[in-house]
């Protein structure tokens, strides 16, 4: 996994799948969104660890603005799934 | 609301045509009139004021420094439904063409007749009452699609409350077990039922309610709301019989039908180790079995759909030996595949190589572009691959030693294709960190006062293991994860659409990503299967 983190947009390629990477991803999001949003684009990967999703939703109740760009129609399906579509303003890219 | 509560604006610089307006405006009943000499004054007035503020506004065209048409274009441009009269003596074509485009709604001659500009008025002030009684209609109707919306929400909530699934994403020694649950409307007239009467005998219920609608979705849920309380207390006394049950609930369901109601329903008491179905099935579809031999065996229905004059019931029971069983609403079956048969053809020519329900709605979802009607699927199956082991190990639960684990694992298990091990590490580290959390910090219920509190929680000091197998067998890969830990309810946690904030999240990405998620009773043992 790979991350590049611009402002507040925090670029992923490759899947996340190890701890370590839910960890670096997790500190990417709170570092990018220090200014009050964040946008999350995911390019390659097919699930998002349960860590970070509980950090986007503690953003979240804390007043920032959060997006996230998917390209794989299963990570798509399964934040449908777990209603977080309009909550984190998932767009499948 | 009335003429005299319109707001006019005259704009014109001829003081004259403006009395002589206002005359004959206050003569037909309008009060609020407001004039501007300078259209310039007007255009600063128009940045302020606001869209129910202003109704009618009697422009003049021939104007110095800015002529009418440009402060038509203005007004048009803020306020695109405010009525717009364009003053003018001339005839110019071209004029009034441009004066069209802009959005202009009347044009008057300054000299009109005192009938003729009382008829256009009141046909002006109609359009304008018209405009504020659909608002109030649209204001109205969407009060009311929320509170429909809500009201859906809240109905499906109850539902899935009402329904008990107690077996699905559980294995019971070696059978897999699982249930697949999709209304086509918002409130289902399917409804469903599976308890665990003893560690070998299962109760199965599917209710249907024959027709669309809220009637027959109440007649549904119900049956099925009395039928769980029903065997719960039975449980609670330990003396279930499924006899009784039957008898009970046809009495309860044709004692809340209407005249013109039908209800389908199964009932089925599984006892998997002496191989006996007992079943009462009024109008749903066959029971599906296969056996050792992979044969295909139909128990059809032994009693007609109830209805609110039906008198009597059969119970018959089935004794062979199975590996297999679904029972299902005939969504699954009557839905048309895309080659134009109800799915049931295809059903029965492939049931043969469905080994888990998600080879089945696989192949129904690639095969079917839309369920006709609601879903409700309950199947079994024992378990018979032979796998080899590709990975066996026991690790030890600290948070650096999960991470380690994870990330070594990929060399591992090379025999497996790389999505298949992508979906295996990502699994494993979600199932991991579960067992730590739960069986390490003991962190359960209390997760999302720790989560929102920011509370660092203390390792415990106690050594805790978690045995992990990755196995691989012709067809599937296969994770077996087991923790002495005390476990949590699959069920309980599966049941919510509305998910606990900050935990739960974890199963549910599971279910999606594997083909198959069985837990343990207690739910601290888990086999997760990967189709190769």
């Amino acid at each position: 996994m790979d991350i590049k983190q611009t402002g507040s947009m925090v670029d992923v390629s490759g899947v996340i799948k190890t701890v370590n990477d839910s960890q670096l991803l997790v500190s990417a999001i709170k570092d990018a969104a220090r200014n009050g949003s964040v946008v999350v684009r995911i390019n390659d990967s097919f699930s998002l660890p349960s860590t970070v999703i509980g950090e986007l939703l503690k953003l979240k109740d804390s007043g920032s603005a959060i997006t996230i760009e998917v390209h794989d129609q299963i990570l798509y399906e399964l934040l449908d799934d777990l209603n977080l579509v309009s909550k984190f303003n998932v767009k499948l890219i | 609301m009335t003429k005299a509560d319109l707001n006019i604006v005259i704009v014109d610089d001829s003081k004259v045509s403006y009395v002589a307006l206002k005359t004959m405006l206050l003569s037909v009943g309008f009060k609020k009139i407001k004039y501007f000499e300078y259209p310039l004054d007007y255009v600063s007035y128009l940045k302020h004021v606001k869209q129910d503020e202003l109704d009618i506004v009697f422009i003049d065209y021939q104007m110095p420094i800015m002529n009418g048409l440009k402060v038509l274009y203005y007004t048009k441009f803020k306020f695109k439904d405010i009525i717009t009269v364009m003053m003018t003596g001339s005839s110019d074509s071209k004029l009034k063409e441009k004066a069209i485009k802009y959005g202009v709604n009347e044009f008057m001659n300054k000299g009109i007749d005192f009938f003729e500009f009382k008829t256009k008025l009141n046909i002006l002030a109609n359009l304008r009452f018209y405009y504020y009684e659909s608002k109030i209609q649209q204001k109205k109707l969407e009060t009311l699609l929320e509170y429909k919306d809500t009201q859906e929400i809240l109905a499906v909530q109850k539902q899935l409350k009402i329904i008990e699934d107690k077996i699905s994403n559980h294995y019971y020694g070696e059978w897999l077990m699982d249930s697949f649950f999709k209304p086509k409307d918002i409130l289902s007239g399917d409804s469903y039922s599976t308890l665990k009467i003893s560690d070998e005998v299962f109760f199965v219920s599917i209710v249907d309610g024959m027709g669309k609608g809220i009637s027959a979705s109440l007649s549904s849920v119900l049956t099925v709301s009395f039928m769980n309380y029903s065997i719960k207390k039975s449980l609670e006394f330990n003396d279930f019989d499924f006899e009784r049950v039957v008898r009970d609930t046809f009495k309860y369901a044709t004692s809340i039908m209407l005249d013109n109601e039908a209800l389908s329903f199964i009932m089925l008491e599984i006892n998997l180790e002496k191989n006996k179905i007992k079943y009462a099935n009024f109008g749903m579809p066959p029971i599906y079995l296969t056996n050792n031999e992979e044969k295909l065996i139909k128990i059809k229905p032994n009693n007609y759909p109830l209805l609110q004059s039906s008198k009597d019931f059969v119970i018959d029971t089935f004794e062979n030996q199975f590996d297999s069983i679904l029972v299902s609403s005939d969504g699954l079956f009557e839905s048309l595949s895309e080659d134009g048969y109800p799915y049931f053809v295809r059903f029965k020519q492939n049931y043969k190589n469905v080994y888990l329900l998600s080879d089945l709605l696989k192949d129904f979802k690639s095969n079917v572009q839309e369920a006709d009607d609601d879903m409700s699927i309950v199947y079994m199956k024992k378990e018979k691959l032979e796998f080899k082991t590709l990975y066996e190990e026991e690790i030890l639960l600290t948070q650096e030693n999960i991470q380690n684990e994870v990330d070594t694992l990929e060399n591992k298990i090379l025999e497996l294709p790389e999505v298949v091990r992508d979906k295996i590490i990502f699994s494993l580290n979600e199932l991991l960190i579960n067992c730590y959390e739960h069986t390490v910090l003991k962190i359960s219920k209390n997760k999302h006062e720790i989560i929102q509190k920011d509370e660092k929680i203390e390792y415990n000091g106690k050594e805790n293991f978690a045995s992990l197998t990755i196995l691989m067998s012709e067809k599937y890969a296969m994770v077996y994860l087991k923790d002495n830990g005390p476990g949590f309810d699959v069920s309980q946690i599966l049941k919510s659409e509305w998910f606990n904030k900050y935990h739960g999240r974890g199963i549910k990405m599971l279910k999606k990503l594997t083909d198959g998620m069985y837990y343990n009773v207690t739910g601290n043992h888990v086999k997760l299967y990967f189709k190769l």
